[in-house]
This record gives structure tokens, C-alpha cells and sequence, in this order.
């Protein structure tokens, strides 16, 4: 899954629009991006499930610091305290929670292969739900996500953008006589969104991670 | 490398976009709610 956590954060964004866009996607992913890490310095890889390529679904993820849950965990609380610290507890906790969702949305998708503690100490079952088993209900959640975010985001934008215009409307700025600034970089904003998000998407199923 | 590509886009490009748009900041005090029943108290009649 790649395109449904951006969605997520796009619907998260909407919800709490004070918290930057880019704190969102770079909290969504940064399970993936501790994997490239370790992946750089083999700790960590991925091979195919299917035996076959590693396209869309067919990956069997070797991740068992970044993405086991004791260390997704770990990760969200950082990156909770770092945001907290920042931008106070609530802004902090909406990252967290950003980072500790693409743990939850990986087990739905992924093939038993994310272990509870990290390094599969103990050697306790393996999670994952294995949608991706079924690539088109998983690329059709994905899609779901997709399109929710891609609205959501859309609308948030637009009332913002309306919002500021009136304010600035009040005191007779020169921006607001202009008229249609911000709505104009809000709809720039939200196609571009939607692009990124659809694109991601067909990029992935179609060509693979 | 698709996984790559498309962090660099909605991290930078995306955020960038999106920074240029009036959102509340993140360290902006949101106005304390006020029930129905407390503001009426502090209404004035002429």
C-alpha cells in the first residue's frame, strides 16, 4: 500500500487543518522510509511472496524493526514527542497517530510477514491479513481511500480559501480585490493532489513498488 | 522506486503547494469554546 496512506493523510489534513500537509505525508510514510534505511544497510529487504515478480502485491516485506509492532510503536512515539514538542499535544498526538495508521494499514494488506517485537524475538506469530492477496479489493480499498482523501481535501481547501478571502474582503486588502487568489491555489492544490494520489496509484499497481 | 518518487512528490511538492494556502498555523491558540447558556449570561440588553 502506498497511495492509500497518503489518502488517509489528505483526510486527516482535512480534519485538522492546522497541522502542515507535509508533516502529514512524511508522517504517513516514515515506516517506509526507516525501511529504506535499514533496507540501505541490509538489515532489512523484501522479496517476492509469489516466487514470480514484485509487482503490485506480490511482495513479501522483511521488515521485522520497521514495521514490527513494538517498533512502529517506538517510531510513533518519537515522532508524537518531536511534533508535540513543537506544535503542543494535539497536533502531536494527530502525528502520531498519522505514523502508528500506516502500521495499522500495512497488517490489513500485507501477507503474514510483520512480526510483534522487533527482530521477531520470541518468535511470535506473524501479523498481516493478506489483502494483497487479492490485488483488486486491495487496489479498490486503496482507491476508496484515494477518492475520500482527494474530497475531503478538496472541500477543506475551498473553505479555507473562502474564509481568508472574507476576512481579507473586510479590511479591503488588495489580494481580496483581486478576488479568487486563494481559491485559485486551493483548486491548484487539490488537482494536484488528486493527480499525485490517482497517479501513485496506477504507478504502483501497474509497474509495482 | 515508485515508493520514492511519490514520497519526494507529496512531502515536497504537495507540502509546498499546500503551505501556500491561509490554514490555521499549528501553534495558533483555537478560541476556548463557550456554551449557549454562559454567553447568553454576558448578553447585554439596550
Amino acid at each position: 500500500m502506498l497511495a492509500g496512506h497518503f489518502g488517509l493523510a489528505a483526510m486527516v489534513k482535512a480534519r485538522e487543518p492546522q497541522v502542515p500537509l507535509w508533516s502529514l505525508m512524511l508522517a504517513a510514510s516514515l515506516l517506509d522510509i526507516v525501511f529504506l534505511g535499514t533496507y540501505a544497510a541490509g538489515i532489512e529487504g523484501f522479496s517476492s511472496a509469489t516466487g514470480g515478480g514484485l509487482g503490485y502485491g506480490e511482495l513479501h516485506i522483511d521488515a521485522p524493526y520497521s514495521h514490527s509492532l513494538v517498533g512502529a510503536l517506538a517510531i510513533s512515539l518519537l515522532a508524537l514527542i518531536v511534533a508535540g514538542v513543537a506544535w503542543g499535544r494535539r497536533n502531536g498526538l494527530v502525528i502520531g497517530f498519522m505514523v502508528l495508521s500506516h502500521w495499522l494499514l500495512d497488517v490489513l494488506v500485507h501477507r503474514p510477514d510483520m512480526p510483534i517485537l522487533p527482530g521477531n524475538a520470541g518468535n511470535l506469530p506473524l501479523l498481516g491479513l493478506g489483502l494483497w492477496m487479492v490485488p483488486w479489493l486491495s487496489a479498490f480499498v486503496e482507491l476508496c481511500l484515494v477518492l475520500a482523501g482527494a474530497y475531503m481535501y478538496y472541500h477543506a481547501a475551498m473553505r479555507s480559501a473562502v474564509r481568508a478571502e472574507r476576512a481579507e474582503a473586510k479590511v479591503g486588502s488588495a489580494a481580496a480585490v483581486a478576488g479568487g487568489g486563494y481559491r485559485q491555489q486551493a483548486m491548484l492544490s487539490s488537482i494536484v493532489m488528486f493527480a499525485l494520489l490517482l497517479g501513485t496509484l496506477a504507478a504502483n499497481f501497474f509497474l509495482g513498488g | 522506486m515508485v515508493t520514492i518518487i511519490s514520497m519526494l512528490l507529496f512531502i515536497l511538492v504537495l507540502g509546498y503547494l499546500d503551505s501556500r494556502l491561509r490554514w490555521p498555523k499549528p501553534n495558533d491558540k483555537t478560541p476556548k469554546y463557550v456554551s449557549i447558556a454562559e454567553r447568553s449570561k454576558t448578553l447585554r440588553r439596550d
